[in-house]
């Protein structure tokens, strides 16, 4: 018996990318491999204003992380 | 305030995303697409916290290594068999599952474990080979050997659930490596189950939410404990389809695929 992580699908960048969701300490985290190692692990947090946004964890792909959180929201919009 | 990745948090927030950083550093099973038994490789897992109904998600070895043994070595012996000096082959002992009826049998290498250590095995979906005897043209009777096709099975309407498992803590002797190791509970195949994994005719026991958690934190008595272990997802919440045969090395592992000589599934479950 072999068990698999993989959840859904987005398109980015015209290619089909797999994301695959956890939940880890009580927030949602979504993981997308990418070609060049690591995978980009990505969440949503809190500014200081209030407001929500994207971010990579750890820091350092914030432009990749909102543009792929974008299309992740989409998602949960259109099967929701 | 502080900066995470640019943008202006609160230092609460802060906190909360570096304590992320740390737990995804630890989470090596992210970047793999699938998990095989056979490589015992680290899975994801949730464990109780100690004297706290709470729990942590954390990463364990799946394949149960028994206390007796020693040293990575004699783990390797036991997973993947060997040949003593004086040249006798000493078949492999598989610890991947542990079977539910038996869990609480006396000197069981599961006993312990089912009585303190139980854990639930976070999963979005699992492998099974469905086994068929089609008759041969040539001698018009049934196939002796198998013709196997993989299926990839699910919860219907659940991006993720769990199996319920148990857990041992374990000390290589000889370097100090310290592992935990799991094994997932089996209980017998429900009525589509039965027509996929056809040889065995078994399933990993998937728990309800409510089980789950009373899996996991509950103060159980020997008769719940088998009672749970024992539990019979219903076949009527599940989905399986046919996937293709090379899908250990595929990029997408779980995608559907068609074979024209395999009869459908009976969906009256």
């Amino acid at each position: 018996m072999d068990t698999t992580t993989v959840t859904f699908e987005i398109i980015f960048n015209d290619t089909t990318v797999p994301v695959r969701e956890l939940n880890i300490s009580g927030r949602p985290m979504f993981m997308i491999p990418v070609q060049d190692g690591k995978p980009l692990v990505i969440t949503t947090a809190t500014d200081a204003e209030g407001k929500a946004f994207w971010t990579s964890i750890p820091e350092g792909r914030q432009a990749l992380a909102q543009s792929i959180g974008e299309l992740i929201e989409a998602h949960f919009k259109k099967t929701n | 305030m502080c900066y995470y990745n640019g943008v202006r948090v609160t230092r609460i927030e802060y906190l909360r995303l570096k304590k992320l950083e740390k737990l995804i550093a630890n989470y090596d099973f992210l970047s793999n697409p699938l998990h095989v038994g056979f490589d015992y490789s680290s899975h994801p897992v949730l464990k109780k916290q100690e004297g706290k109904d709470d729990f942590d998600l954390v990463q364990m070895e799946w394949g149960f290594i028994p206390s007796y043994q020693k040293t990575r070595e004699s783990v390797g012996k036991m997973r993947f068999g060997y040949k003593d000096e004086s040249g006798q082959f000493h078949p492999p002992i598989t610890t991947l599952n542990a079977i539910s009826e038996e869990l609480l049998f006396p000197r069981k290498i599961y006993r312990q474990a089912a009585l303190t250590r139980r854990c639930l095995v976070l999963s979005t979906g699992f492998y099974e080979w469905r086994h068929l005897f089609p008759v041969s043209k040539k001698t018009g009777k049934p196939v002796k050997t198998a013709v196997k096709y993989p299926y990839h099975i699910t919860v219907k309407d659940k991006p993720y659930f769990f199996m319920a498992g148990v857990w041992q803590p374990w000390t290589d002797q000889s370097t100090g490596e310290y592992v935990e190791s799991f094994a997932i509970i089996t209980t017998a195949a429900n009525a589509l189950m039965e027509q996929v994994h056809n040889s065995k005719k078994r399933m990993p026991t998937i728990l309800t939410e409510e089980l789950a958690w009373e899996w996991l934190l509950g103060n159980l008595t020997e008769e719940r404990i088998t009672e749970i272990a024992r539990f019979q997802y219903p076949a009527a919440e599940m989905e399986a389809y046919s996937i293709a045969k090379d899908f250990r090395e595929a990029l997408e592992p779980a995608a559907p695929f068609t074979y024209e000589d395999l009869p459908a599934l009976s969906m009256a479950v």
